[in-house]
Parts: structure tokens; C-alpha cells; sequence
């Protein structure tokens, strides 16, 4: 059993809800662990699976727990509409535009592999277009007023060693436009044509879109889940479950994209992790990917981002390995030391510009790591 | 008998026994609380307002005529708001 005095503990509890294998015994919450739990419930969205858990009578809630609950998962499941409408809108202009787009995560992942798309609480929009259309993309984005948070360092750095730009338009709502699943070494070694290509359709308030198909959404899921956050958020961790209950994955296929791209260790720690978090096994199929071998090099990057290392430098370092030639590698180090003023600017919160102290920031990497080369 | 479902450019979401719908027009959002809410989820099956009547007048025990009462101005108003709309011919 878990300690009733941690919440986070009982929002993995929650997390779990459902899949097969986890724990399936009625439960209470004490009153006095309520309140942390309900706000690390909302914080990391999946309201949704206290709700059905509690549907399920799995989770035995008093009539405030479950009136607060049910305002709680509401207010996800307006904002969760509210990007779906952007989702729409957004879809039109880029058909109209002519720039294809896939969605990834949020509404692609809720309506194709939960049993109920309220299940799966999703904040922001995250959308994937080709490298050959990113710069139109950008453009499209900011004639429909969104407003990119963090410029590129310098022109040509998106498409040559960047993840993703974050744009937010006047009604809050995020979308982060992708070339790619990941920034660092792991985003540059998949393959985002291949990825784009293997996609198919789903429906969405009567129009169509396009979103991963189930093979390429467990991996994205995996490297989410691996590579996203540190520590690993639960939704991205329960999309690794869910995916590999509920999607018809090819493991063969999926098994030669992680070979390929690179990814073995990426989905090795992502199902180690789903069993650590959720206490719950993905499908059989799926633990056939354990037995790819990640090489070395690979597991080493990891733990750039899976380490305390990640905060200082180590993604950044990681991908200076991963660069492919003198020239690349020289540029990335250019973009990232002597970057635009713009950029500067935005990076500096406030205070004037200044390369100088954009120049300490890697020696602070330097300084601060311990003394004995471990963590 | 006339049958009518969800329209298909609305999206919603379940909230506990509630649902939220997004008009396909606009920005706001309608919340489908207790008998809205029961029948909005008894339209994923296209119905005729006499089935939806039979379902309910069971499950609230009470006479169809009763129910009957309060469910077409209901049904009314969902396609009025664009919610719900006849369904084609052969949808069941």
C-alpha cells in the first residue's frame, strides 16, 4: 500500500487507474492528504481518471471530495475544448496555406486511445509540420497574432538543430509548433520526414486531421515520457500504458524505428518507468523491446536528461556530441554563445543584454558540477 | 419517426454526470446538466424522441407523458443551438 501521507504517491496511484495489472482495491483518501492530492491531480492533469476511477466506485470519495473533484476536472475539460477549437481554427488556415500538419499529443492521443477522451487533460497544442515548411508555419502563426515566446538564437537554427517554437495568441492558449519530438541529440536523430509520413487520419468536430500512427505515437509517447520532464510528468507516462494497451502497435516496426532513430534506450526507460510510477507492466509485446540493446553512447545521453546533470547543460553538451561534422558543430556553438540580440534580450528577464553573462552561464555548468564527476 | 443525434462538428466533453459541448459557432460553452446531460449521451445512438422518452420515463420512473413534457422543448432547443440535428435516413 502507499503512504496515505503522500500525495504524490496517490496521484501515481491514480495515474494507474484502470490499465491492466494495477492495483484494483477500493480506496479512500483521508481528508487531511485531500487537498495536495486534488491540486497534484490538477497540476498534472488526470482529473479525468480520478473521475472515472471514482465512477468505477475503485476510488471511494466523500460528497465535498467528489464535488471538488468534479470542479476541478471541469475546469481541465473546458481548457482541453478550448485548444480543440484552436486545434480547428488553426487546421483551416494551415489546409488554406497549404502546409500539412499533424497533431501530436493532447486531442490526437485522447480521442484515438482512451476509452473516453475525458480520461486524458491536456493544457497547450502541439502540432508537427516539415522542416521544408517550418519558416511558412512561423509566418502563418504570426499573421493570426500568435506571438512566439523565445526567438531562434539565430536565423537557421530552428531547422538545423532546434525541437520546437512556442507560440501563445491573446487567449492564452499555447501551441508549440514541432519539426521534431525532442530537442537534443535524440530529436536530431529522428528521422521528422519518415515521421511525417507514417501519419493517418482522425476526425475531430467534423474535420479531418492527421496524427501519428500508433507505432510512431508509443514511441513519441516513450520519448515524452524519458525525455520531456524531469522528474517524468504521469500523463505522458500513462500515454506509454495506454498506447501499448489500447493501440494496434506494430512491435515489429516499432522495434526498427527505435533501432534506427535511436531511440532503444529512450522506450527501455519509458516502460521501466510506466512500472515504477503506475506499479503496473505495459503488455507483453511491448516488453520485446527490452531486449534491444542500446548502445553505450545512447544510454550515456540519456542521462542528460534523465539526471540532475540536465540542469546544467547536459542536453545542450549532449547535443554538440550528436552533431554531425566540424562545421555543424562549430555553428551550434556560434548560435548558442553569440546569439542574436533578440534573443539575448528575451533570455535576460528584464535586465540589459549582455553576452558576458550569457558567456558564465556554461562555466557556472562547470563550476557547479560535483566534484567527483557523479550526477 | 424522425431520429436525431450529435451534430458532427461539436465537440464536448464528459465532466462527471455533466457534459460540456463547443457550439460549432462561437466561443462560449454549454454545460448539459442532469436530464440534458442523460439524453445528450442516449443521442451518441441516434434516437426518436418516443425511445428517448421510454429510457427516461424507466430510469426516473415516472409516466411517459411526463417525461414527454419536458423532453421535446429539450430536444428543440439542442438543434436550435446546432447540437444535435435529424439524423440521416438509415442511421440507427
Amino acid at each position: 500500500m502507499p503512504d496515505p501521507a503522500d500525495a504524490d504517491t496517490l496521484a501515481r496511484r491514480v495515474a494507474g487507474f484502470g490499465l491492466p495489472g494495477a492495483d484494483d482495491r477500493p480506496w479512500s483518501i483521508p481528508d487531511d492528504v485531500w487537498p495536495s492530492l486534488l491540486a497534484s491531480l490538477a497540476a498534472q492533469r488526470i482529473t479525468g481518471l480520478a473521475v472515472a476511477g471514482a465512477e468505477a466506485e475503485w476510488l471511494l470519495l466523500s460528497d465535498p471530495q467528489a464535488e471538488e473533484l468534479l470542479s476541478r476536472h471541469r475546469d481541465t475539460m473546458l481548457w482541453a475544448l478550448t485548444v480543440e477549437r484552436k486545434l480547428l481554427a488553426l487546421a483551416a488556415e494551415f489546409r488554406a496555406a497549404g502546409i500539412g500538419l499533424v497533431v501530436l499529443k493532447g486531442p490526437a492521443v485522447a480521442h484515438r486511445f482512451y476509452p473516453d477522451p475525458s480520461w486524458r487533460g491536456f493544457g497547450d497544442l502541439d502540432v508537427l509540420v516539415r522542416t521544408r515548411d517550418w519558416r511558412a508555419a512561423c509566418a502563418l502563426l504570426e499573421d493570426l497574432g500568435l506571438h512566439r515566446g523565445l526567438p531562434e538564437p539565430r536565423s537557421g537554427f530552428d531547422e538545423r538543430f532546434g525541437k520546437a517554437a512556442e507560440y501563445r495568441g491573446s487567449d492564452g492558449c499555447e501551441v508549440d509548433l514541432h519539426r521534431t519530438l525532442v530537442v537534443g541529440p535524440f530529436g536530431l536523430w529522428i528521422d521528422p520526414d519518415e515521421m511525417f509520413e507514417r501519419t493517418t487520419e482522425f476526425r475531430l468536430g467534423g474535420v479531418s486531421l492527421r496524427r501519428l500512427e500508433d507505432t510512431v505515437a508509443f514511441l513519441h509517447a516513450c520519448v515524452h515520457a524519458s525525455l520531456g520532464w524531469w522528474p517524468p510528468l504521469l500523463t505522458p507516462v500513462r500515454d506509454v500504458a495506454q498506447i501499448a494497451t489500447r493501440g494496434e502497435v506494430d512491435w515489429a516496426a516499432a522495434a526498427d524505428l527505435a533501432r534506427r532513430w535511436r531511440l532503444a534506450v529512450v522506450v527501455r526507460h519509458a516502460i521501466e518507468t510506466v512500472k515504477e510510477l503506475l506499479g503496473t507492466e505495459v503488455p507483453e509485446a511491448a516488453r520485446g523491446l527490452l531486449a534491444l540493446r542500446p548502445g553505450r553512447r545512447e544510454a550515456r545521453l540519456l542521462e542528460a536528461y534523465t539526471t540532475d546533470r540536465r540542469r546544467r547543460g547536459a542536453v545542450d553538451l549532449a547535443t554538440l556530441r550528436a552533431i554531425r561534422g566540424p562545421r555543424a558543430k562549430a555553428a551550434f556553438i556560434r548560435d548558442l554563445l553569440v546569439p542574436g540580440r533578440v534573443f539575448l534580450a528575451a533570455r535576460s528577464a528584464g535586465r540589459p543584454p549582455s553576452y558576458v553573462r550569457r558567456w558564465l552561464v556554461p562555466l557556472r555548468w562547470v563550476l557547479e558540477r560535483p566534484k567527483n564527476g557523479q550526477g | 419517426m424522425q431520429r436525431f443525434g450529435w451534430s458532427p462538428d461539436v465537440l464536448f466533453r464528459s465532466a462527471g454526470p455533466d457534459v460540456l459541448v463547443a457550439p460549432p459557432d462561437g466561443d462560449e460553452f454549454e454545460l448539459l446538466s442532469g436530464t440534458a446531460g442523460v439524453v445528450w449521451r442516449l443521442l451518441e445512438t441516434p434516437t426518436t424522441i418516443a425511445e428517448l422518452v421510454d429510457v427516461l420515463a424507466e430510469l426516473y420512473g415516472t409516466t411517459a407523458e411526463t417525461v414527454a413534457a419536458d423532453v421535446r422543448p429539450l430536444i428543440d432547443e439542442l438543434m436550435e443551438r446546432g447540437l444535435i440535428r435529424p439524423a440521416p435516413e438509415g442511421d440507427a
